[in-house]
């Protein structure tokens, strides 16, 4: 159990997520089972105890329902949060040398809230040390 | 150069404090470099979190108490913590309620040093697609 508590969980292959009903809380386990959260992290999720929690997900893995991932596994998965939308292509010019994504004036994102955004970033950058 | 060497940081952060629940690097701009947050919104996370981390260094130099640390804001449900990377990026971190924040201040400080050398030397550009 030492390193169970560290491991991170996923739903075994072939176990189906969507409409399979195991009750006894085990299917919000499974659904929250991302291969990005430990045990600990899930009971947290879930406003449970860790102790429970660990020790329900030790019988699922048990019963062939979870499987721990490798401690890497992740890194390809993750990448799914980078941003979709084109913004700026990668070449466009910087006016500074750090080469980082800027915002320009006048290019607001797809959404109005995107363009609030850049109005309110605009206000707030910081400023030199002059002031 | 792509942002692996980014995303590598951030798991490696989220392996050494218990309770990270997802990590983004932004420009100061607020426009996402790399994000490892996939219950949240990418855009918005780091839109927000330059704009708050602007806001703290404004209060911070306000008040007079010198350079700002981190800002961090606590909700019923979790924490979510922004360190300035640099003059040119921002990391923010999100955590659940049980985040130890001690722990991860002392964490995060290598973690922002390690991104600001990656950025500096990378030409790290906004990954689309």
């Amino acid at each position: 159990m030492e390193g169970y508590q560290r491991a991170r969980v996923e739903p075994a292959p072939g176990v189906a997520v969507d409409g399979a009903v195991f009750g006894g809380g085990r299917d919000e386990l499974l659904a929250l089972a991302n291969g990005r959260r430990t045990p600990r992290d899930l009971a947290f999720a879930l406003g449970r105890g860790v102790y429970a929690t660990t020790l329900e997900l030790s019988r699922m893995q048990r019963e062939g329902l979870l499987v721990t991932t490798s401690h890497r596994a992740g890194l390809s998965p993750a990448a799914e949060s980078e941003p979709q939308s084109a913004g700026e292509p990668a070449s466009a010019p910087a006016a500074d040398n750090s080469g980082l994504p800027r915002r320009r004036r006048g290019r607001h994102s797809e959404s109005d809230a995107g363009a609030d955004m850049s109005m309110l970033l605009r206000l707030l950058r910081p400023r030199s040390s002059s002031d | 150069m792509n942002g692996d060497g980014l995303l590598a940081e951030m798991q490696a952060l989220r392996d050494r404090v218990t309770g990270i629940t997802g990590a983004a690097v932004a420009s100061r701009d607020g426009l996402i470099i790399k994000g490892d947050v996939p219950d949240l919104n990418a855009d918005n996370l780091a839109a927000l979190a330059a704009a708050s981390l602007g806001v703290a260094q404004r209060m911070s130099s306000e008040v007079g108490q010198g350079l700002l640390r981190e800002s961090v804001t606590r909700s019923s449900g979790g924490y979510v913590a922004i360190y300035a990377v640099g003059r040119t990026a921002v990391l923010v971190l999100t955590g659940d309620e049980g985040l130890d924040v001690g722990r991860l201040h002392r964490e995060s400080r290598t973690a922002v040093e390690q991104i600001e050398a990656l950025l500096a030397g990378g030409g790290i550009t906004r990954s689309v697609g």
